[in-house]
């Protein structure tokens, strides 16, 4: 087996997920590539409903029943996960892969109070006394923005707002300091001033702790304010990855400038927002070709033929975009 | 909660905190000893001496009927015990694990379920032998399925929840899933369960010592002092009628409380 020169913490390669029979398989994700270094914050944008939820539930190991993983790796520090079962997936879990889940109001526990549900994973995964636990939960909730942690840490979820549920779902996934956060639409449940300071909390668990986060957004905004790196997802596969500063500068394909153009900015302001014509493919209906080409403004014909790979078009930066690609190359030479 | 908004479980609390009131007090204090046999004073109507009469050996009914709690809150409880955790193993399993498991625990519990219920106990005490212990055990078998069906019910709506697929994000296995996260959110209808269940514990025990396999001479019951009695109904009603009202008072009284505590949790929120 070649091993690379520096193993990243998180390596997806080729990964499929389909649902249905095996002999007529649904591909709900297809042929997904991401990898994470540690430490680093990698963004993950698209639309709803283009597998960036059930990419991130693959590396956890926590697909719903009937979706499988029909082919492809998922490697984490090097081990493979994709055929883990029971024991050593869930060793890992919580300790070493954390998740943030996008509703906190359905994701603690409605009869649990906020104070146990964090004690919970530091007494599975530690050898920690219920009495050493308590303490530092009560540290993690000083961390992520409680204040009066003795007095919180016996309330229940609902006697708190959005944005401390969502702090407390978060004590709860960095209690055990894992080295991946898989964060999946932390603020799409909250109010835009709360979004704000949630994210802010984020980068700085990424940087005190060094945590390398994989934060699913359907929000360009979000991802660009937080991640140096963004994948963009359309149904099924990344069409797209760059720098955050490289992709919002220069994006190459025709998704990502769609999804760039739609963003509200001062100089738009007054017109209405542009939109992609169109909407994304339904299981089992995504064309042959490039997915993207039905609502594609530069689709040429060769795009119907096959599935398009991803290509380099700059340091650092693909797209699965075989005209732009080739466009981009006869400027430069 | 006033008695206004929740008047079941006012009665239910009443009636039940009244028969654990009886129930305690006869381990401390009974008017008469209930075996005690005086021939000289058969079938003294009520009087102030017998507040309930004494029956056909001239045993003091009040007395009897005291410690008569004590069979019928053994039995019931003990029942409930044996039915509602055994049901909960299989249900549990069962809502939470879905697929094959499911449908052959539930299947089982289908087959357990067209017994009828007495028929079911009377095999069993028929092949164990007569006896308190036995009858327990009969009745409490008789029981699980009714409260596998309840608790798997449960699993079944709690398993998918966000905060259980959390729970596995950091590594919570599955037994732990199911006590610590799941139960305590399905648990008010179990606790509806046993309180009904327990209701018709006291009834089962009842008709099967009224049949004569049930709890054995001379230890009081009311379903044996009940068919003991009806040979002089007419003679003495008082041996009938206070046993008679000790298991109607019991069975209103759980099925009171368990109707209570399902209307108040329901109320409640959550």
């Amino acid at each position: 087996m070649e091993t690379p020169a520096k193993e990243n913490l998180l390596e997806v390669k080729g990964l499929s997920l389909a649902f249905g029979p095996k002999d007529k398989p649904l591909f709900a994700v297809e042929n997904l590539d991401l990898s994470l270094g540690a430490g680093e914050i990698l963004g993950v944008v698209g639309e709803s409903g283009c597998g960036k939820t059930l990419s991130a539930l693959a590396v956890i190991g926590l697909l719903p029943p009937g979706c499988r993983i029909e082919a492809g790796s998922i490697r984490f520090l090097g081990q493979e996960l994709s055929g883990l079962r029971g024991d050593g997936m869930r060793g890992l879990r919580g300790r070493e892969i954390a998740m943030i889940f996008q509703e906190p109001a359905t994701a603690l526990n409605p009869v649990q109070t906020i104070g146990a549900q964090i004690v919970e994973p530091l007494l599975l995964h530690t050898a920690m006394t219920m009495k050493e636990a308590r303490a530092e939960a009560l540290s993690i909730m000083t961390k992520v923005g409680f204040a009066g942690v003795e007095r919180l840490y016996g309330v229940y979820p609902h006697q708190l707002s959005g944005g401390m549920r969502q702090r407390a779902m978060i004590a709860m996934a960095i209690a055990c300091k894992p080295r991946l956060i898989i964060a999946d639409e932390p603020t799409t449940a909250l109010d835009a001033t709360i979004q704000a300071q949630i994210l802010e909390l984020l980068v700085r668990i990424n940087r005190d702790y060094g945590m390398a986060i994989l934060l699913i957004s359907h929000d360009l905004g979000v991802v660009g304010g937080l991640c140096g790196r963004v994948a963009v997802m359309y149904a099924g596969s990344v069409v797209e990855e760059a720098s955050t500063t490289e992709l919002f500068r220069d994006p190459v394909h025709p998704y990502t400038k769609g999804l760039i153009a739609s963003r509200p900015t001062k100089e738009s302001k007054g017109r209405p927002l542009y939109s992609i014509p169109g909407a994304v493919p339904r299981l089992g209906h995504k064309p042959s070709g490039c997915p993207f080409m039905p609502r594609c403004g530069s689709a040429v014909p060769s795009c119907a033929l096959e599935r398009p790979d991803s290509l380099e078009v700059g340091p650092g930066h693909e797209a699965r975009c075989p005209p732009e690609a080739e466009k981009r190359r006869r400027v430069d030479e | 909660m006033g008695a206004k908004r929740n008047p079941s479980l006012v009665a239910g609390l009443a009636i039940v905190g009244i028969l654990t009131g009886v129930f305690i007090l006869g381990f401390l204090f009974t008017p008469y000893d209930a075996n005690l046999m005086d021939l000289s004073s058969r079938f003294l109507s009520p009087s102030a001496a017998h507040p309930f009469g004494t029956d056909n050996f001239g045993r003091d009914v009040l007395s009897r009927v005291m410690i008569g709690t004590r069979t019928a809150f053994l039995v019931g409880l003990l029942t409930v015990l044996i039915g509602g955790s055994a049901g909960l193993a299989i249900g549990a399993t069962a809502g939470y694990s879905g697929g094959l498991v499911d449908e052959a625990a539930m299947r089982l519990m289908d087959a357990m379920m067209a017994f009828p219920g007495i028929l079911l106990a009377l095999v069993v005490v028929t092949v164990l032998g007569p006896g308190t212990g036995k009858l327990i055990l009969a009745l409490g078998l008789m029981f699980v399925p009714s409260f596998a069906r309840i608790a798997r019910g449960g699993f079944l709506q709690y398993r998918d929840r966000e905060f259980v697929l959390s729970a596995r994000s950091w590594g919570a296995g599955p037994v732990r899933i199911m006590a610590l996260h799941i139960l305590p959110n399905a648990a008010s209808p179990m606790i509806v369960a046993a309180s009904v269940g327990f209701a018709n514990a006291v009834i089962a025990e009842a008709s099967l010592s009224y049949l004569g396999i049930g709890v054995q001479p001379p230890d009081p019951s009311w379903g044996r002092m009940l068919s003991e009695s009806q040979a002089f109904l007419f003679k003495a009603p008082w041996c009938t009628l206070a046993p008679a009202v000790a298991i109607a008072l019991a069975v209103l009284g759980f099925n009171l409380l368990g109707d209570g505590i399902r209307a108040a949790r329901k109320g409640g929120g959550q």
